[in-house]
């Protein structure tokens, strides 16, 4: 349950409302224009075992900062239960990738052009809380790579989202093992349930947990491909992870990496004996495969 | 050019956006890719986890966006600066830190690009004005 505090504040103490909220446990805080020289500022609270935020406590703040003249603007309401995702999921439509991939969206399945929907691998992405609707220029490198890479390999899907590039593999490759590794629970549920909408369930093992939980489990064993789609700081920092977790010959496709910051992943790289033997980027993103000699 | 449909600012955790609010009911609304905009903000704000860093957003007619991000709140930066957890619980009668004034010429240099001052002067009036809400005396 979702609480929004809102309350109008002086142009000037705009940045200072919103980061007192903050300090008191707002999730954020949105600044809408209203009368000059006030702008309305809305700051978001999950509420304390379903109650509402301490408003004594948000009237003390705002009084000690010097911002008692918000207080009587200051309103408490639920946050409506709706699906704020609805509106951009109408404009989520299917569409080919590479050679293999057609991405669409359950409610469109039926839409499908037959001919298009049979000579390609279909998955299916519920596109929800979770990182990989197949949109991105990211995910779509990371695709495309697992067009080229052989089948029937171990393969480790680091951050695995919406489970879009497990589900890409598994598919191609029938023969494969896939463990798919999320840290965050609500993209774990979403992940399990695009894993059942396109029945590879049983060949990919989500497992909520880091790389590091894997390494302590035992049997984690060595991989042939691991993909990490996260960002360059996150690599960067699960490098000695994967070096253990990557078997000799193996390869590691890294996507969401911002162009701008590929030195400071290459600079990374270089304390460790890897290959880079694709390099892709465009204005924004870099996507790089290494290979592990 | 693109049509430009709404314009939305928000104050969130540098590295850590999520469609959980405000950013999923602020962006939906406006039928913008939620986690596209999530992914492109924690990128770009990575190496700045543990900050607020506020951002505007521009919504283009195609559902297309823009962003640009901002420095964060001079409360952050003076709060950083001195150490602190928070400020004074009566900032006009206890003095709870203090910061030199060469710190708020520091902070004023770093806010100047989204400071409505037009002189290095005026913004470090806005930051000591801050400050004193915040209860930070300042030391010449």
């Amino acid at each position: 349950m979702w609480f929004v505090v809102e309350f109008e504040v002086e142009v000037r103490h705009e940045e200072m409302a919103g980061w007192l909220m903050m300090q008191l446990g707002a999730n954020g805080c949105e600044v809408s224009p209203s009368e000059d020289p006030n702008v309305l500022l809305k700051a978001t609270f999950e509420g304390l075992n379903a109650g509402p935020p301490d408003l004594v406590q948000i009237n003390a703040a705002l009084d000690e900062y010097g911002l008692s003249k918000s207080i009587a603007t200051l309103r408490v309401k639920p946050l409506e239960e709706e699906d704020w995702l609805s509106k951009w999921k109408a404009g989520f439509e299917p569409f080919a990738l590479g050679d293999s991939f057609l991405v669409c969206p359950p409610w469109a399945q039926d839409t499908l052009d037959e001919q298009l929907a049979a000579s390609r691998q279909l998955i299916l992405i519920e596109p929800g809380l979770a990182f990989g609707t197949g949109f991105h220029a990211t995910t779509q490198f990371c695709l495309l790579c697992l067009e080229t890479f052989p089948g029937k390999a171990r393969v480790l899907d680091v951050g695995t989202g919406s489970g879009i590039l497990a589900i890409g593999y598994a598919l191609l490759n029938p023969d494969s093992e896939i463990i798919a590794l999320e840290t965050d629970p609500v993209a774990c549920r979403v992940a399990s349930e695009n894993f059942e909408l396109n029945k590879v369930s049983h060949r990919i093992k989500l497992i909520e947990g880091s790389t590091q939980g894997l390494l302590q489990a035992p049997a984690a064993g060595k991989f042939d491909l691991i993909l990490s789609n996260l960002t360059c700081e996150d690599i960067a920092a699960l490098l000695p992870d994967y070096m253990e977790l990557t078997g000799s010959g193996g390869s590691l496709i890294f996507a969401g990496v911002l162009t701008e910051k590929l030195p400071q992943l290459k600079r990374a790289l270089s304390d460790y004996p890897l290959l880079i033997t694709r390099e892709e980027s465009g204005t924004m993103w870099t996507g790089l495969v290494v290979s592990k000699p | 050019m693109k049509k430009v449909v709404g314009k939305i600012k928000l104050q969130i955790q540098a590295g850590k956006a999520n469609p959980a609010p405000p950013i999923g009911p602020a962006l939906g609304q406006h039928g913008v890719n939620i986690m596209q905009f999530c992914k492109e903000y924690n990128a770009k704000t990575q190496d700045k986890v543990g900050l607020i860093i506020p951002v505007e957003i521009t919504v283009f007619e195609d559902r297309s966006f823009e962003f640009v991000l901002k420095t964060p709140p001079a409360s952050e930066l003076l709060k950083k600066a001195c150490g602190i957890e928070k400020g004074a619980a009566t900032p006009n009668k206890t003095k709870m830190a203090t910061i030199s004034r060469a710190k708020v010429r520091e902070i004023a240099q770093h806010k100047m690009p989204d400071l409505n001052a037009t002189t290095l002067e005026a913004a470090e009036s806005m930051v000591i004005g801050t400050a004193r809400n915040m209860g930070i005396a300042v030391q010449d």
